[in-house]
């Protein structure tokens, strides 16, 4: 069996999905540092012209509700797409499991940002540490799984 | 050659100032006035809350002048006045103006609303037909002055009082203060002026609580907002991002536990706790929750001393970019004077110690 030709959307979806991923964890990282100075209440905080708090906050978690649907979409069609290739949804691939822990990270974020009240640090760090988990997939995508033979194919 | 005659916040107090003021409005005619009866050539008035200085360039030097000081003495209606004058000719004029544009004159070092009032003073002038060669290249000059002064050195850059250094931080937090609503727990001096540099902003609205309902009334008035019975303000907070604290009272009033029941209220959004009260009203610990910013006085107080040693050091830059220019606007006023004109030099950046 040979997949359908529209499978080859796994590609784009994902990647623009870690692209709006990787402005919200940059914003994150910022955040992060811009946050402490004024909580540590330093001169710093009101003389380095960054965004405001909240609008740095809105801008993130604005990325993650844009990308969540695309990442979502790219994870369920390349497991579909492994149903052709490999016989199964999903197996023990490095990159598969990550993928998961990826989805299961930014869904925790959205779902405290939206039943918790979490806000500010705490669920910045989650942002961040979703995109940590995107860099490790990557990674896995190239140099472990088995699956998706990167380097093969860029020879 | 130019020469300047006026007082300043230095040499006059506040209720001589107030004398002499010249209001916008009436500048053109009491130029028109002056212009006429002490035969100069060129006359620019500065006038703001903190100084009245006449700019003039007249042939006849001290005729002028003398005409000049009689006139601005029977305008403020006082004899004392004629103690309170400083007069400043040629390189000292130019250095003086330069100075006052780039804020180096000002009451608060660094001040940016000077800049606006040298243009002002110089455009209706300039409008009415004053000004010629010599104060039109003088002025334009400061105006240059004054934007170097800005943009090369740090001169005038951060909040140097308790108010906007609070100001500042809750704009770091929210943004634009806008639809921002402010409670003011207590009544003291400082919360009051606090108060009104956020509602500055535009903050929406505000909210008065006090121990004495009466006391809150009379706030909630003047400010334009509502009063309410302590107990209530203290039920509000969690409708309000940014709460000024200042009561009379002699231990916390704002328990850890309160405002831990206050952010699960408003679903973690940030609240931002100003407390100068003395002793001080909220529980430091409060500072450890998540997204809650509580500065107390000496927080702030830290902030503006540091802004202020941060400016006194600009101020040198700031006096030496002053000096140069001055320097060279001398040397062009020579030229100018020997009939041998030549361009005013764009300098480069003096780079800051």
């Amino acid at each position: 069996m040979t997949p359908p030709n529209w499978i080859w959307l796994h590609i784009p979806l994902l990647a623009l999905s870690y692209l709006m991923l990787l402005g919200a964890a940059g914003v994150s990282a910022v955040f992060i540092v811009q946050e402490r100075r004024i909580k540590k209440h330093e001169a710093l905080a009101v003389t380095s012209s960054l965004p405001p708090l909240e609008a740095m906050e809105r801008f993130i978690h604005r990325m993650i509700v844009f990308a969540f649907p695309l990442l979502t979409l790219g994870i369920l069609l390349g497991g579909h797409w492994a149903v052709f290739t490999r016989q199964r949804y999903w197996g023990k691939d490095p990159t598969e499991i990550l993928s998961v822990i990826t989805w299961l990270t930014y869904a925790i974020y959205l779902a405290l940002h939206k039943w918790a009240g979490w806000r500010g640090r705490r669920s910045t760090y989650l942002a961040l540490i979703g995109f940590g988990v995107v860099l490790a997939t990557l990674i896995t995508l190239y140099y472990f799984s088995p699956l998706h033979k990167i380097q093969e194919a860029l020879v | 050659m130019p020469f300047v005659i006026g007082l300043n916040h230095v040499t006059a107090p506040v209720d001589l100032r107030e004398k002499v003021a010249v209001p916008s409005h009436q500048l053109t005619d009491l130029l028109k006035l002056w212009k006429e009866h002490s035969r100069s050539e060129e006359l620019v008035c500065l006038s703001t809350c903190n100084r009245t200085e006449v700019y003039a360039q007249a042939s006849d030097e001290p005729a002028s002048r003398e005409a000049l000081r009689r006139m601005i003495i029977s305008h403020g209606g006082d004899t004392e006045l004629s103690r309170h004058l400083y007069v400043r000719d040629n390189g000292d004029a130019v250095q003086h103006l330069f100075s006052v544009a780039a804020g180096l004159d000002s009451m608060v070092q660094g001040e940016h609303e000077i800049l606006a009032q040298v243009k002002q003073a110089y455009q209706i002038a300039q409008a009415g037909g004053f000004t010629g060669k010599l104060l039109n290249v003088l002025f334009q000059r400061s105006l240059y002055v004054g934007k170097r002064v800005r943009t090369e050195t740090g001169f005038g850059e951060g909040a140097a009082s308790v108010g906007s250094v609070a100001v500042g931080m809750a704009e770091r937090i929210f943004g634009k203060l806008i639809d921002r609503q402010i409670m003011i727990l207590g009544a003291g001096q400082i919360a009051e002026i606090t108060a009104k540099h956020l509602l500055a902003q535009k903050a929406k609205s505000i909210l008065v609580a006090n121990r004495t309902f009466d006391r809150a009334c009379e706030l909630a008035k003047a400010f334009g907002g509502s009063a309410l019975h302590f107990q209530e303000g203290l039920k509000k907070m969690a409708e309000v991002d940014i709460v000024i604290c200042s009561t009379a009272a002699p231990r916390t009033v704002i328990s850890l536990d309160h405002v831990r029941r206050v952010m699960t209220a408003r679903k973690g959004k940030a609240l931002f706790l100003i407390d100068i009260a003395m002793p001080r009203d909220v529980d430091p610990a409060v500072n450890n929750l998540e997204n809650v910013y509580l500065y107390n006085i000496d927080d702030l107080q830290q902030i503006v001393s540091k802004n202020q040693t941060k400016r006194s050091q600009e101020a040198e830059s700031a006096k030496r970019i002053v000096q140069q220019e001055t320097q060279e606007f001398v040397r062009w006023l020579d030229a100018h004077k020997q009939g041998t004109p030549t361009g005013l030099r764009t300098h480069h950046k003096i780079h800051s110690a």
